[in-house]
């Protein structure tokens, strides 16, 4: 019998080494140990075996079975192990073109509108719009601009065709994002702290201009504003968009909804007013209007004058697109040339 | 405007000399803003008054004279082509070799067709001092400038005689509520203010003459508040000297005669347009300012023939109009080389109506844009009329004989002015005595109430200074806005931000779109209304918004969709490269509502918005493949479903889940094959997608047979910012059953899905009725969390030629257990057979396979 317990593991040696796989390794092990394998069915013998044969076979079939054991193990290791050394030695090349989807752009007055929204936001700002398509009363009227004055000319004005007979015949494209103060201040009680921020229109088209354009306009109504108060978020602005230690300064103006008025510069933020190129050799950058509301635009949108006083200012966001990219030429912005597009990714 | 500084210089009293760049910021700082500043005259210096002592005629050419010149040192032989070298005595303006002359002509010694010339005798042109360029300057003594006290003799330098040849001119932008600035007097008074000096006296004394009340009949008071009328007579009709020719030709007015140029003249100096009519054109020698018959017609002097209406106001004589009254002169009336006596006319016209009748004879002139702006109804027009009066004696010889001052001027307006406003306002004070200096420099007349407060009278010729604000605004101005600090207030009481959830629904799917690989645009809102036909389906030409005044055709129409604004911007790409181009733009489309009083409009803006056309929010793409067959981008195909990808994916990113259906009206813009329109549950539709229809491509300037894919969102029927509620997590694994159904290749998987999804939610109610104890449902299992998805679009063998088999599975679940195999196999088959019952009418020859 411990002979045939020999011949078995000899026998069991010799097929280990052709084992290549887990698969066969298994069937291998259930072969020889499982409860059916060949080893285990010398057992079923054992019965007929004296004491001292018996117990001899004992011995003999733990030290065969724990050799097959053994080896298995050993071969499961090795196996494993040639696995992982095969599968280490794959390649792939990962300097071919990448596998994504490709990102679009986005338009570089979107981003300048929203760096404006959110620098203007943490000021405690609200973000504001209103419709293009206006009435010659919120464009105009209730700006103070009066019916026949010259002023209204300076605006270049679209005028847009009534409906029938019903509507009125004084609706415009708006000109300026400032009816949205108006719309604003009709609407809440101050204090009211907004920025406008839209698409208006004027008509005029060369070089520097768009018949359609974009505008921001900052309005702060309170007690006891003034003018000192807008110099200071003016410069809170600028520090807070193109860093600190800018200086704003004001230029007495006329815009018919303050008074008094002033255009506000902004020290150069490229140069820091040591005067470059973007500047004009000025160290200033000429931003846009501002002032202090004037008195009739408070009392038509509701507001004692007595008692509130507020500033506003305004800018172009085309421009300061322009200059924040180094953007050429205004057309660019509108002709949706991807070249253009493509270089303002997402 | 064009402004002198030798001008301005010389209405200040004040020695030092002003700078150009110092003007410049004196002027900024005061609100005057300064466009340019240009040198003038420089070349002139070395010019010299010559004696002409002979001239003989050149003897090769008819044309050329020969001179004997004396330059105040020596005679010198120069040649001359100008028809009107004056005899021997005569004195002209000479340029000896060695000049460079502002037009940049160099004078040296040479021989003109064999006789020399040493110099050269100038006209009016080749020195840039005016618009005579027909003969050479022939110098008097009136020429000289007043004032100067170097006598004319040859030798002496021209720039001596007539100072204002060298000077600096700068360019104005006037804002349009300062009338006042429109003169060089006006800039002057701000300077002297601002420079602490006072103006140089100019006031004239009026002489006393006759009054004559006929002259000047007023019919329309409430348009003409004042009409001072000044008769002269034995005036002499001829050029101005070269002092005033030279003056007016800087500020940019071209001289044509004394008595025109004394108008123009006092015009440039006060501000205030004056008008001379020939007195013997005048029948009865009179004027009435009255409003023009309907119809009545009149002939300008720019030979313009006007019609005039009853709301014109015209300066008519006893019979017929002879001015358009603060527009323009008449041609009957004009001063001609032939008049001898003149009626002045300096008077006040209402703004408005100036303005209205300007525009209705399409008029701008240097008088109608400043009586628009309001000009001075009182002193500074007493002065003005004063000063053309002395220079009309002066220049002309006349003497005035009879004056009218029809005077209905309206009253000036007072202000109430605190002290303490100013930094009410400002944020900063201003000393009370400097405030007050500030003011009567101004002209305004100061009048203390109290302590703290002013009575303030602003001049006639400041209609801007109305209310206290303005006042404060004229102390800031001169003040100087250089110490103002900077104070920032807090909020009187807590400013609650406001969040606009459609605007972020906005932000967020502009950036999906950008995510999904499209470029954004910004294209205009108005366009064509031929590039809008298309579209007529959605929105009618009876509804467009139009542009009364469009720059071009193109732009009289403002947009009812997006896509005319894409295509543009596509063909300019295809004219320039033959990439892919992948397009998107989140914009507004303007339409009158179908029924305007149906709109429901609240809060304190309702009334106007209710005039208002609607304006709607769109989102929309545009993927085109690039001429030379770029039929996918890094794998990705660019076709019709790559557009419905982009918006879905859009849709994703605000948290939407859209799914693509068979339009129910197709889009006539789209390829009626290739289209569908995207829905959400529970909203319905909110958009379409589709391929764009040949014909409209072919309306395009675009590569013969390209393919553009295009689909929109109509971001007012989003929903937006809803909390999202949790479902509690399934305990027990859901169950997975696959299905493939043999279809036609035309009907269109999404009929299918919704069929079965129809059956799965019908088959599984009605058996949850029947055994309520936790019945299976469909389950969120499948990738994307979707119920039933479609596995495989099989065609090929085993399949009939127009068919294709369409692999689904369904995933099922019970709350609080596992469903089991018998009980889902029952309900999966006859789920299964609901659906193809539904779908048959399409598809007669469904299967399951």
């Amino acid at each position: 019998m411990p002979d045939r317990l020999q011949q078995q593991l000899e026998a069991f040696e010799r097929a280990l080494e052709g084992v290549r796989d887990e698969d066969s390794l298994y069937a291998l092990q259930v072969a020889y140990i499982g409860r059916k394998g060949s080893i285990s069915l010398l057992r079923r013998d054992m019965g007929k075996m004296s004491p001292d044969q018996r117990k001899q076979f004992g011995v003999e079939f733990n030290r065969v079975k724990r050799a097959i054991e053994a080896g298995i193990e050993t071969r499961r290791q090795f196996l494993s192990d040639d696995a992982r050394r095969r599968e280490l030695e794959r390649f792939e090349d990962l300097t071919m073109p990448p596998r994504r989807p490709e990102f679009g752009s986005l338009h570089p007055l979107t981003r300048t509108r929203r760096a404006l929204a959110s620098t203007f936001r943490r000021m405690g700002f609200d973000v504001e719009d209103g419709p293009h398509v206006e009435h010659g009363r919120y464009n105009f009227d209730f700006l103070n601009f009066l019916p026949d004055h010259p002023a209204r000319d300076e605006q270049d004005t679209f005028f847009v065709e009534p409906r029938g007979d019903t509507s009125s015949r004084e609706l415009v494209l708006r000109t300026h994002t400032s009816p949205i103060q108006v719309r604003t201040m009709l609407a809440r009680t101050p204090p009211v702290r907004i920025i406008a921020l839209g698409t208006v229109f004027r008509r005029d088209e060369d070089r520097t201009h768009s018949p359609m354009f974009h505008q921001i306009e900052g309005l702060y109504v309170d007690r006891g504003v003034t003018m000192a108060d807008l110099k200071a978020t003016l410069l809170q602005f600028t520090g807070s968009f193109f860093g600190p230690g800018l200086d704003v300064r004001l230029r007495p103006s006329f815009f018919p909804f303050v008074e008094p008025g002033a255009e506000f510069d902004m020290q150069c933020p490229f140069c820091r007013g040591a005067r470059c190129v973007v500047c004009k050799q000025t160290g200033w950058i000429e931003l846009g209007g501002s002032g202090m509301v004037h008195p009739n635009v408070l009392r038509d949108c509701g507001i004692d004058p007595a008692v509130y006083t507020g500033w506003a200012f305004g800018f172009g966001l085309d421009r300061m697109t322009m200059l924040l990219h180094d953007v050429p030429k205004l057309r660019y912005l509108f002709e949706g040339d991807i070249r253009f597009l493509e270089q303002f990714p997402c | 405007m064009l402004i002198s500084l030798a001008w301005i210089q010389e209405l200040l009293d004040r020695d030092a000399p002003l700078a150009g760049a110092e003007v410049d910021t004196l002027l900024t700082s005061l609100g005057l803003e300064v466009d340019d500043i240009k040198r003038a005259g420089a070349g002139c210096e070395t010019v010299i008054v010559g004696e002409v002592r002979s001239k003989a005629p050149h003897p090769k050419a008819d044309k050329l004279t020969v001179v004997q010149l004396f330059d105040g040192a020596s005679v010198v032989q120069v040649v001359c082509g100008a028809p009107n070298v004056p005899e021997p005595g005569g004195l002209v303006a000479f340029a000896p070799v060695g000049s460079a002359l502002p037009n940049g002509m160099e004078i040296g010694a040479r021989s003109i067709r064999g006789v020399d010339s040493r110099g050269m005798i100038c006209s009016e042109t080749e020195l840039l001092i005016g618009d005579d360029g027909d003969g050479i300057m022939v110098l008097t003594p009136e020429d000289v400038a007043p004032g100067v006290s170097v006598a004319l003799k040859p030798g002496t330098r021209l720039v001596e005689l007539v100072p204002g040849i060298l000077d600096e001119v700068l360019e104005l932008s006037i804002t349009p509520n300062r009338p006042d600035a429109l003169g060089h007097l006006g800039i002057a008074r701000d300077l002297a203010v601002k420079l602490r000096c006072s103006l140089a006296p100019h006031e004239e004394q009026a002489p006393s003459l006759p009054q004559a009340p006929e002259l000047v009949t007023i019919e329309a008071p409430a348009r003409c508040g004042r009409y001072i009328g000044h008769v002269l007579e034995d005036i002499t009709v001829r050029p101005s000297p070269l002092w005033m020719r030279v003056r007016l030709h800087r500020v940019g007015l071209r001289a044509i005669n004394n008595c025109v140029d004394v108008t123009n003249y006092v015009l440039a100096e006060y501000g205030h347009p004056l008008h001379a009519f020939d007195r013997a054109k005048l029948a009865e020698g009179r004027v009435v300012v009255r409003l023009a018959a309907p119809g009545e017609p009149m002939t300008a002097l720019d030979g313009t023939a006007v019609e005039l209406t009853d709301e014109d106001l015209v300066i008519a004589d006893a019979r017929a109009p002879q001015a358009l009254a603060g527009v323009m002169g008449g041609a009957d009336s004009m001063v001609s080389p032939d008049t001898r006596a003149l009626l002045l006319e300096a008077a006040y016209f209402a703004p408005p109506g100036v303005r209205a009748s300007a525009r209705r004879h399409g008029f701008n002139t240097d008088s109608s844009y400043r009586f628009e702006r309001g000009v001075g109804f009182a002193e500074s027009l007493t002065q003005a009329s004063l000063r053309a009066l002395r220079l009309l004696e002066r220049l002309g010889g006349g003497r005035a004989v009879a004056i009218c001052d029809a005077d209905q001027r309206p009253a000036l307006l007072q202000i109430a002015f605190r002290l303490a406003s100013i930094e009410r306002v400002l944020g900063f004070s201003v000393d009370a005595a400097e405030a007050r200096r500030i003011l009567e420099g101004l002209g305004v007349a100061v009048e203390a109430v109290d302590e703290h407060a002013w009575r303030c009278t602003p001049p006639a010729n400041r209609p801007d200074l109305a209310i206290e604000e303005d006042l404060i605004e004229e102390i800031m101005r001169v003040h100087g806005l250089e110490d103002m600090p900077a104070r920032a207030t807090v909020p009187s009481e807590p400013v609650v931000e406001r969040v606009h959830p459609a605007a972020e629904l906005r932000e967020r799917l502009i950036d999906a779109l950008a995510e999904a690989g499209l470029r954004e645009i910004v294209a205009f809102a108005f366009t064509g209304a031929e590039r809008l036909t298309p579209f007529e389906q959605e929105i009618g030409a009876g509804r467009y918004v139009h542009v009364s005044n469009p720059l071009r055709s193109q732009h009289g129409v403002m947009r009812t969709h997006l896509l005319p604004g894409l295509l543009d911007s596509l063909e300019h790409n295809a004219a320039r490269h033959a990439r892919p181009v992948q397009l998107f733009e989140v914009g507004r489309i303007y339409a009158w509502p179908e029924n305007q009083e149906s709109r429901v409009f609240t809060g304190p803006t309702a009334e106007i918005d209710r005039l208002l056309p609607d304006e709607r929010w769109r989102a929309a793409a545009l993927l085109y493949g690039g001429a030379s067959g770029f039929s996918e981008l890094q794998g990705t195909p660019i076709d019709a479903r790559a557009a419905c990808g982009a918006l879905i994916h859009a849709l994703a990113r605000v948290g939407l889940r859209g799914v693509v259906r068979p339009a129910t009206t197709p889009a006539a813009y789209l390829h009626p094959g290739v289209q569908g329109e995207i829905a959400l549950d529970g909203v319905g539709v909110v958009g379409r997608v589709g391929e764009l229809h040949p014909e409209v491509i072919d309306a395009r300037e675009l590569p013969g047979g390209a393919r553009v894919f295009y689909g929109e969102l109509w971001l007012d029927r989003l929903p937006v910012h809803s909390v999202h509620k949790f479902e509690e997590l399934a305990k027990m694994p859901s169950t997975a059953r696959d299905v493939s159904l043999e279809l036609p290749r035309s009907l269109p998987a999404g009929i299918v899905l919704s069929a079965l999804r129809a059956a799965a939610e019908r088959v599984l109610s009605e058996n949850a009725s029947r055994s309520p104890d936790d019945p299976p449902t469909l389950a969120r299992a499948g990738a994307d969390a979707r119920a039933i998805e479609i596995l495989e679009d099989y065609r090929g063998e085993g399949v009939p030629e127009d068919a294709r088999a369409l692999l689904f599975r369904l995933h099922y679940a019970a709350r609080e257990r596992t469903v089991t195999d018998t009980e889902i196999q029952e309900l999966h088959a006859r789920i299964i057979e609901r659906a193809c019952e539904a779908i048959r009418p399409q598809a007669p020859a469904v299967r399951a396979r």
